[in-house]
């Protein structure tokens, strides 16, 4: 296989997926327009170096993933996540994990709630996908960029690790919080809820 | 023995965090044991990892589809943008 690379192209062909997709990990209109426009240039000035190996669709989305990955390197140099995690545990836990009568067992009125039928109904209705993206948007963002990692970008917990320097508990305290989070705004919505 | 089972009941956040990583077959035994415990007396827990899964299927579903169907649509004055600027730099 040799792929060749189209630069007149890309704009129609990839700007609202590239844009979707950075979208969805910097859950910011502006900073997800311009972290696309530095990849089509850069990867303009750096067509030369396209091996065809790849589909130039891959080429032009790993250009992006490093820019969104050096763009949180960047942001949590000042303020680091686990800070945040410290900070914001307590009222974490007086929210969703402190039923009056039995401390530390899931609160009453937020618990999560099921019937049987609402699972398979809703799974891949473009309502629930629609409200769940739209959650999603409402996630702190300290959490929100290691969650989408996770989910949007299916990068695997040991790389996350790595590229935010995080342990691996605060890793999953993270993922837990944030999912926490998404199913108490899917209730707000009327998925999952009595 | 008294501090145990409160450990083992009253620990919803603790137990929502291993139905987590049980998924990524990241538990020991003494967590697993914990856990299978917490979530036969705990509906809630039980529920929260029911929806749970059903997130994670909905967000590989919608992963799968983003590139042949991207979820938004960028702005066109920004695309005009930068097909201009990309053009400049062509010439
Ligand atoms: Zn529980």
């Amino acid at each position: 296989m040799n792929f060749v690379l189209d630069p007149t192209q890309w704009i129609d062909r990839y700007a609202d997926y590239l844009f979707s997709y950075a979208y969805l990990r910097l859950n910011h209109r502006e900073t997800a327009e311009d972290i696309v426009q530095d990849t089509f240039l850069s990867a303009y000035k750096a067509r030369a170096q396209f091996k065809g190996n790849s589909h130039e669709k891959t080429w032009l989305t790993a250009i992006l993933k490093h820019k969104i990955a050096d763009y949180y390197r960047q942001k949590n140099d000042h303020e680091p996540i686990d800070r945040y995690l410290e900070q914001t545990q307590d009222s974490f836990r007086r929210r969703f994990f402190d039923d009056p009568k039995h401390q530390g067992r899931w609160t009453t009125r937020i618990a999560p709630t099921l019937t049987e039928y609402q699972v398979e109904t809703h799974i891949n209705s473009i309502e629930f996908s629609q409200t769940l993206l739209q959650c999603l948007g409402k996630m702190p963002p300290k959490l929100h960029q290691i969650f989408t990692a996770k989910y949007i970008d299916d990068t695997d917990s040991e790389q996350i690790c790595k590229d935010f320097a995080l342990s691996s508990s605060n890793y999953w305290v993270i993922i837990h919080r944030a999912k926490v989070l998404l199913r108490a705004c899917l209730a707000q919505y009327g998925f999952f809820a009595p | 023995m008294k501090q145990t089972l409160h450990y083992l009941f009253h620990n919803c956040e603790e137990a929502g965090r291993l139905s987590l990583m049980r998924e990524a077959r990241q538990l020991s035994l003494r967590q697993q044991i914990f856990l299978h415990i917490h979530l036969l007396f705990c509906r809630c827990c039980r529920n929260f990892g029911i929806i749970s899964a059903a997130i994670d299927r909905n967000f590989a579903h919608q992963r799968r589809q983003m590139s042949e169907q991207p979820p938004l649509v960028a702005s066109e004055e920004w695309k005009n943008k930068l097909r201009d600027e990309l053009n400049q730099i062509a010439e």
